[in-house]
């Protein structure tokens, strides 16, 4: 079973049981499902239903969003539906949100913490600088994280009911859907290659065997001191207006939209065409986007609210959704945020458009056409996906991009849409709790992995890296055990980041994790094994015990 | 002594077992586990949710267990062992069993009040999660003292709940 598909059974189940409801668990897939069914009928579901189909194979998330619509429509009576997070193979997280645009649902995704009553449902949500409170009334479809609740494991008396229980299997004859648009041909993306990711190792890979620390500090400080001012290159193009289809981008204030609209900019480029961009921002803040003529964008679509932050995926979907179809661009571009994970799949669904979310590369193929490369299977694999939408629509991760441009020859014409004044931003009940946003900034950021040990040893290193102005990171399993908190988790599931520096203390060197922090200008890392994965990222690997490196910190 | 007055004789006089687990690979972890038990026979333990023998019984229920007393002689030698499923003590039934156990473990009723952990504890979402655990007992084996060689017998688990 998917680990986050856990914590959304428990949240369920224990809605089920304030309610006196009932629940169901559905799961599309093979025969061998089944199991993952019976799970679910062990950890508390009352039914449990597999969609299965040999013309669903090779279905992407739109043909999947159509199935398990169909199914939760044939099953009829739904007033609540949750997912986990994200799947374990494309950890992609469109499922929800487009299940949501489906069935006209409200959707809420990445809740922390949720308070079911008779007619609604209160969500707290993680958004990307802080926390969401929001209300929504049912229908709706919660995608839930980690964070929700400790999930239980199946008591005797649950193993001996899912023993019990029949799995019950819906096929397309119970769903109707037409053939033509089930699986591969109902799909709205194609897969031109998998392909294994290689670690392009341009690494010195120097292995230090019975070295002490003070040579580890040494380094540090030549490596830090070496990259000094990181002076980003700045290519300068001119732009000319002319009347080939756009490329769309989503601006969200608070966000650094920099780096997506330098990605926006190449693709301009490559395809000789013009940007046009969507920003939602609050009043107030204006004028920061009435002329973006040097990165490029010719007109600029502004929302503006007094409470921009209350404004809900499903709100501004329905305000973009007409102004997409009327100006048809040819790439519609979105960043990997929480907020825009949510809101692509979202328009995706509604204009029928095949939508690959969290890319790490765009590429313009032979054909002109935006070939989207993405992470699968944990990020052992890369997938160039492409759409077959007349429109391509992506969310692109923009902080792993490292070209700067600077545009000439176009001048930004800004239209300003007030949201005030149609009272939109009143429609939903929503507040907005800051959170002091881990810092990723410092240009030497120390990883800590599960070989540190304890969550003792955590709290040692982040005493010492405060000591030193250094920042501080963790690996996925770090923070799945409760040492560190999940914001900060680096890697494919968390955040990217690119110190001048990056010591890796206790590390295996798990693709997941590397993938997140591979763009470093120099890598450093500690640990005992010197054969461990870790060592084919590493410019320079101390071979260490943790435990004694956390006893020479203690002891500066 | 019939078997299975023998068998719940060994089973009041000792506090711990050796409970055997495996994943779903058939990766095996046996580790030593205090008990108590109630008028059905079904065990109750309690443990950590990221320990290894309940990550494996996460993935894979089915249990072996083995109780016996370490102050026997070899010649009196004698044990009970068995198999059954674990799972995680339902909410609505965690005070009954937290009474169980530490009536069982800690008798005396100033140290219990003094030392045992309070029952909200076992429902903490705090790291580290304890919780308990309810063995429901599957096969039941006793040595069997009645023949000279190593060998085990069966014992009838509804005998031993209705026996007096």
């Amino acid at each position: 079973m998917n680990p986050y598909d856990k914590y959304a059974i428990e949240e369920a189940v224990r809605i089920k049981k304030k309610f006196s409801g009932e629940l169901v668990a559905i799961c599309m897939g093979p025969a061998s499902a089944s199991d993952v069914l019976k799970q679910a009928l062990a950890l508390g579901a009352d039914d449990a239903y597999l969609v299965s189909d040999k013309a669903f194979a090779g279905a992407d998330t739109y043909a999947t969003t159509r199935v398990l619509s169909e199914t939760l429509r044939k099953i009829g009576g739904i007033d609540l539906v949750l997912c986990g997070k994200q799947s374990t193979d494309s950890s992609t997280s469109q499922i929800p949100s487009s299940v949501a645009a489906f069935l006209d649902m409200s959707a809420v995704n990445n809740v922390v913490s949720c308070e079911a009553e008779e007619d609604r449902i209160k969500c707290r949500a993680r958004s990307e600088y802080g926390f969401k409170n929001i209300t929504v009334g049912y229908p709706a479809v919660l995608s839930v994280n980690n964070e929700i609740n400790v999930p239980k494991i199946a008591s005797v008396e649950g193993l001996l009911y899912s023993r019990k229980k029949a799995v019950i299997t819906i096929t397309n004859s119970d769903l109707g859907i037409d053939e033509s648009e089930c699986g591969l041909n109902g799909s709205l993306t194609r897969v031109r290659s998998i392909y294994d990711t290689t670690s392009e190792t341009h690494r010195s890979n120097i292995i230090c065997e019975s070295e002490d620390f003070d040579r580890l500090f040494e380094v540090i400080d030549s490596f830090r001191n070496a990259a000094g001012e990181k002076k980003d290159e700045i290519t300068e193009y001119t732009f000319t207006k002319n009347d080939n289809r756009n490329i769309m981008v989503f601006l969200e204030e608070e966000h650094n939209n920099h780096k997506l609209l330098c990605k926006a900019i190449s693709l301009a480029i490559e395809l000789n065409t013009n940007i046009e961009a969507v920003t939602l921002c609050s009043r107030e803040n204006t004028s920061k986007y009435t002329d973006l003529s040097s990165m490029g964008v010719i007109k600029n679509n502004i929302f503006i609210s007094d409470n921009a932050w209350k404004i809900t995926e499903k709100t501004i979907a329905d305000l973009m959704i007409p102004l997409i179809k009327e100006k048809n661009p040819s790439v519609v571009l979105f960043d990997s945020t929480v907020y825009q994970r949510s809101l692509a799949p979202y328009i995706a669904v509604k204009l029928r458009l095949g939508l690959t979310a969290d890319c790490h590369d765009l590429q313009i193929d032979e054909n002109g056409r935006l070939l989207q490369v993405r992470s699968v299977f944990e990020g052992k694999k890369n997938a160039e996906i492409y759409s077959l939408s007349d429109i391509q629509i992506t969310t692109f991760n923009s902080k792993i991009y490292m070209k700067n441009f600077l545009v000439k020859g176009i001048i930004t014409e800004s239209e300003v849409i007030d949201l005030d004044n149609d009272n939109i931003s009143n429609r939903y009940s929503c507040e907005m709790t800051k959170e002091e946003t881990t810092n990723f900034s410092h240009d030497v950021i120390i990883g800590i992995g599960k070989g540190v040990g304890s969550k003792d040893n955590c709290e040692s290193i982040a005493d010492f890296a405060r000591k030193m102005n250094y920042g501080i990171c963790a690996t996925r399993a770090v923070v799945d055990m409760g040492w560190m908190p999940y914001s900060y988790q680096v890697g494919i599931t968390g955040e990217y980041i690119n110190p001048s520096v990056y010591v890796a203390v206790g590390i295996s060197g798990a693709i997941e994790h590397m993938k997140g922090c591979e763009s470093s200008n120099t890598i450093i890392g500690i640990n005992a094994n010197k054969n461990s994965d870790i060592s084919r990222y590493c410019d320079y690997l101390f071979v260490q015990d943790s435990e004694k490196f956390i006893k020479t910190i203690k002891e500066m | 002594m019939n078997g299975v007055n023998k068998v719940k004789e060994i089973i009041e006089k000792n506090l711990f077992m050796s409970l055997a687990t495996s994943d779903k690979e058939g990766n095996v972890w046996s580790c030593p586990m205090t008990f108590t038990y109630d008028d059905d026979y079904n065990f109750y333990f309690f443990s950590l949710l990221d320990s290894d023998h309940i990550q494996n019984i996460a993935e894979n229920p089915f249990v072996s267990f083995s109780i016996y007393s370490t102050d026997q002689t070899v010649a009196d030698m004698d044990g009970v062992q068995g198999r059954g499923v674990v799972g995680q003590v339902d909410d609505d039934e965690l005070e009954k069993v937290h009474l169980l156990f530490f009536s069982r473990t800690m008798p005396n009723p100033e140290m219990r009040a003094k030392f045992a952990p309070p029952v909200c504890l076992f429902r903490s979402e705090d790291f580290p999660q304890m919780r308990f655990f309810k063995m429901s007992v599957t096969e039941l084996y006793k040595k069997d003292t009645d023949i000279p060689i190593h060998r085990r017998k069966t014992i009838d688990i509804n005998e031993l709940r209705t026996a007096k």
